[in-house]
């Protein structure tokens, strides 16, 4: 039964813990003995992976416990135990492991276990053995009887040899321990039953040390008369006489078979192991043969000179060659002329020891077909680490590249400038309208970092939003709201436009940016930035010619007036006598109906004259009557009844006068047009001008006309949205846009009677707020 | 034509300038003239029976000079329009022709063309005072027939023969002679052609009298 399952890194483990264990009593020189229950304990938890151990021994002082606990966890669930005796029949101590571990303890856990418990018992016994020797020697004063009992005690055998006699005095479990009868033994007694082959050595050990009045510690088997074969440890101390020759030598015994039997345990459980270990190295060498064996990939090994070794069935499928025919051949016989340099350089690197990876190339093939082929390249070395030569794993990655070669032509097909960017920031591929638009010839871009096309007001922030948009990669337009620019080679910067998609690929997310050249657009933008302007100015002309009829009539009321009077005039002065009073009246009111219509025209050229926005404090009382002077008539015609209300402490609001009558009147007229179909009810117009806010002035325009569907009462301010047969539905979005400019708003609304309320606000001017 | 007080020119105009300038005009060419800002206030003031013509704005705020002219056209006593107007409209001018308005002219205007007009509508003001006048003497003898001389008047201007007359009202022959000679002389008839033509005016005044503009 294998001791272990085909685990390498179990064996491994095993090997570690055997070891360890093995290496206690050096570890524990030095340590009090009262400390070594819980190292033991520590050790114990470790090497086995428990959760529970206890460890008690009998002290060598006086035979009182020592003891230890540790325990992990805390939870109920059931635990399995093991007990392990220390020393041969538990006269030592013993030890208790739990884990919960279900197969606990297996074999290993054991084996594990005996070894510590019978390398802690030799720990102890040899201390207790040293201790005792250390009191004889100390306290020779004390009784031999109390001396001898406290060693039996300890379970180790002494004796006292007289070199003068030869005799030995043994305790009685020296003579146990030697297999002896008791009484007095000769020293030769004791040599005999040393075991033959120990017996030379052990002699000449006691030998030396006799003559050279030293200690000896030593150990070897004996054979006692029972034939049963034991290991024994001996301490002795020599003692001089009086002329300094040795006079008798006083030793201390211990049996130390378990020990001894424990180490041979080891011994052939590490033997064990071994064979395992090359047994489980070999199926993985198998392993890895039938891996190369099955491999899609051509994997190659070659010499340092390039002369291939092997061949697998993939390099046979990918290259057409059979391994007979390449093994022993050079590898350039794959090399394509026009790449024949690759070789030397490859080789080069490789007997630097230099791995090679990704280096994607071309190869040609037996039937003289080119293949795009990705290589790894490793290097082999022997097991002094001298290299030998190297393993080559060739990829076809003919499919990538076709798919990217199909990506690139996707790519220069887009009429945008393509960037991908790796997940590091380096640009990996752009294409031919990159190098229009930003005048950068593709390879001085490729490897660059994507910094260099960002303007460099913006390339920390660029660095930073980069690593946010790998965090949650999703197609979006970069830099929401803002007027990208890209930097042009000659330092220019481009208006663009960039969206964004996460490409997976091997190396981690790329991202693609399309960059479109908005530069057209955005010039086109102000263009019709500038034409809102002018149609502005257009509306406001044409919102003149609607209200042509009512300023001809502006006009016309004057001057009809000053031919009346002129009329009048002459014939009060045919008259005989002349009527001089009444003529002179007549031409007074000429005269002042003359100024009236020189007001009206001044009034209609501010109306249409493209003034630059000039803000000036104004009163909202003077905008509504100026702007009823100019819709008066009209209203006449329509028999609209006009009514007006101006807050009486109404402050200056702030603004472009002209531009804000403009917004008033259109709203007017448009309240005018909206009462034209109305017959069943009175046409009533109401404006009025009171405090809006805090800081701003409200101006309402009402009236009593068809109304507006409450879902299009916002969508009358959008441009070119109209609901007259011939309006350009301008009006109202160039009023809206004139009111926001001002820092107001306009809205429309329904009211409690028929028709719609339409109101703006505009802000007060500074002193009044 | 019988002598008339001077005729006196209503001014409906809501310009004030306007209102003004054509009083001084009206009044130096030595017309009496009244002046009113809006339809209602015209419609409003004491009407006296003055003769005379209305000078009327079409473009009032309120009621309209248009709608000055339909209220009018229902009274009893309608008065010559001449329309005025800050900008020529040619519909407008046409729907005020049609409603009877002796002239319809732009402003400014020629003051011959205005006074012109002016003279035209006082004369059809006397024409139609005159109608009225007529008209009534007629209403005042028609009134004075007793029930029976009414009902031999009808059957005479219908023309039946007085013993046709005398079967229906179950009168003798000789007694329809005397009412019919009573109502010869009540009516101030010299023959019975006058009296048919007294009656069809009795009956529809407008239809002989009508205020149509004279050419």
């Amino acid at each position: 039964m294998a001791l272990v399952a085909d685990d390498p890194l179990e064996l491994h483990r095993v090997v570690r813990e055997l070891v360890a264990l093995s290496t206690l009593p050096a570890a524990w020189r030095g340590t009090p003995t009262a400390r070594i229950p819980d190292g033991l304990a520590d050790i114990l938890l470790k090497s086995l992976a428990g959760e529970f151990a206890f460890v008690r021994v009998a002290s060598s002082q006086d035979g009182a416990a020592i003891e230890a606990l540790r325990q992990h966890g805390s939870d109920d669930a059931p635990m399995r135990m093991a007990v392990q005796q220390i020393g041969a029949d538990g006269g030592v101590g013993f030890l208790v492991v739990g884990s919960r571990r279900p197969e606990f303890p297996t074999e290993i856990d054991s084996l594990l276990l005996e070894v510590a418990a019978n390398q802690t018992a030799m720990i102890l016994q040899q201390r207790l053995a040293e201790e005792r020797l250390h009191v004889t020697l100390s306290e020779a004063e004390r009784s031999a009887e109390q001396l001898r009992l406290a060693l039996e005690a300890g379970r180790f055998g002494i004796g006292e040899l007289m070199f003068a006699t030869g005799e030995v005095t043994s305790s009685p479990r020296q003579e146990a321990i030697f297999g002896l009868a008791p009484g007095t033994h000769t020293s030769d007694d004791f040599r005999n039953v040393i075991h033959p082959e120990d017996c030379e050595r052990v002699v000449r050990e006691y030998t030396e040390a006799i003559e050279r009045l030293e200690p000896i510690h030593t150990e070897y088997r004996i054979v006692r008369p029972d034939g049963s074969v034991r290991w024994v440890e001996t301490h002795g101390q020599v003692l001089p006489d009086g002329n300094g020759r040795p006079g008798r030598m006083v030793g201390v015994c211990a049996d130390i078979t378990e020990r001894k039997q424990n180490d041979e345990l080891l011994r052939v459980a590490l033997a064990r192991l071994k064979d395992e270990f090359i047994a489980t190295i070999s199926n993985e060498l198998r392993w890895i043969a039938a891996i190369v064996e099955h491999s899609d990939d051509a994997i190659v090994g070659k010499t340092l000179d390039g002369i291939v070794t092997s061949w697998n069935p993939g390099a046979e499928r990918l290259y057409g060659y059979p391994a007979t025919e390449m093994i022993g051949r050079p590898i350039r016989v794959l090399v394509p002329a026009d790449h024949s340099d690759e070789v030397p350089e490859l080789l080069e690197a490789l007997k630097r020891g230099e791995a090679i990876s990704d280096y994607e190339t071309e190869r040609v093939t037996k039937a003289g077909q080119r293949l795009d082929v990705s290589i790894k390249i490793s290097p082999i070395r022997d097991a002094s680490g001298v290299l030998i030569g190297a393993s080559t794993i060739a990829r076809d990655i003919g499919d990538r590249k076709r798919a990217e070669k199909k990506l690139r032509d996707l790519l220069e097909a887009a009429p945008d400038a393509m960037v991908i960017v790796d997940h590091v920031g380096q640009i990996v591929m752009v294409n031919a309208q990159v190098e229009r638009l930003l005048g950068y010839r593709r390879e001085e871009l490729l490897g660059k970092r994507v910094e260099v096309l960002v303007p460099s007001a913006r390339r920390a922030e660029h660095v930073a939003h980069r690593g946010g948009y790998l965090q949650a990669a999703r197609p979006r337009p970069m830099g929401a709201g803002l007027e990208l620019t890209a930097l042009h080679r000659d330092g220019s910067e481009v208006p663009v436009e960039i969206s964004l998609s996460p490409i997976e690929g091997d190396e981690g997310t790329m991202v693609l940016a399309a960059v479109r050249d908005v530069s057209e657009r955005r010039q086109r933008e102000q263009q019709l930035r500038d034409a809102e302007a002018k149609l502005a100015h257009i509306s406001r002309v044409a919102t003149m010619g609607e209200l042509s009829t009512s300023i001809a009539h502006e006009v016309n009321q004057p001057l009809a007036a000053i031919v009346n009077d002129g009329a009048a005039c002459l014939r009060w002065l045919q008259k005989d006598p002349p009527a001089l009073a009444a003529a002179r009246e007549s031409v007074q009111h000429m005269i002042a109906d003359a100024n009236r219509a020189s007001h009206v025209i001044a009034r209609i050229r501010a109306l249409l004259a493209r003034q630059p926005p000039a803000k000036m404090a104004f009163d909202g009382g003077d905008l509504v009557r100026d702007t009823l002077a100019i819709v008066k008539a009209q209203a006449a015609g329509l028999g609209v009844a006009v009514q007006t209300q101006v807050a009486p402490d109404l402050p200056y609001a702030l603004g472009d006068r002209v531009q804000i009558q403009q917004v008033l009147l259109n709203l007017v007229v448009n309240a005018l047009d909206a009462m034209r179909g109305v017959r069943d009810r009175p046409r009533e117009l109401a404006i009025d001008v009171a405090r809006g806010g805090p800081s701003t002035v409200l101006v309402a325009v009402r009236d009593s006309g068809v109304g507006i569907a409450p879902e299009l009462r916002d969508r009358i301010f959008e441009p070119f949205y109209t609901t007259k047969r011939d309006g350009l539905g301008m009006g109202l979005a160039i009023s809206r846009s004139i009111v926001e400019e001002h820092g107001g708003q306009v809205w429309a609304a329904a009211h409690d009677g028929p028709g719609v309320i339409v109101q703006f606000t505009i802000p007060i001017a500074e002193e009044d707020v | 034509m019988t002598a008339a007080p001077q005729p006196t020119v209503f001014v409906v105009d809501d310009d004030a300038s306007s209102r003004r300038s054509l009083a001084n005009l009206l009044r130096s060419a030595g017309f009496e003239v009244e002046v009113f800002g809006t339809a209602q206030a015209y419609l409003e003031a004491p009407q006296p029976d003055t003769p005379g013509c209305l000078v009327l704005d079409v473009r009032l705020p309120g009621m309209s000079g248009l709608d000055l002219q339909r209220e009018m056209a229902r009274s009893r006593a309608p008065r010559p329009i001449v329309f005025i107007t800050g900008h020529g409209d040619i519909p407008m001018a046409v729907q005020a022709i049609k409603g009877g308005a002796v002239d319809f002219l732009a402003k400014p205007f020629r003051e011959q063309d205005l006074l012109d007009a002016i003279r035209r509508a006082v004369e059809l003001d006397g024409h139609m005072r005159h109608a009225r006048a007529d008209l009534a003497t007629l209403q005042h003898r028609f009134d004075s027939l007793s029930p029976r001389e009414r009902e031999v008047f009808e059957r005479v201007v219908a023309g039946l023969p007085n013993k046709q007359i005398a079967a229906e009202l179950d009168l003798s022959e000789a007694t329809v002679k005397v009412h019919r000679g009573q109502v010869m002389q009540k009516m101030q008839a010299e023959s019975v052609a006058e009296l048919v033509n007294m009656s069809a005016s009795l009956i529809s005044p407008a239809r002989r009298h009508p205020l149509h503009r004279l050419s």
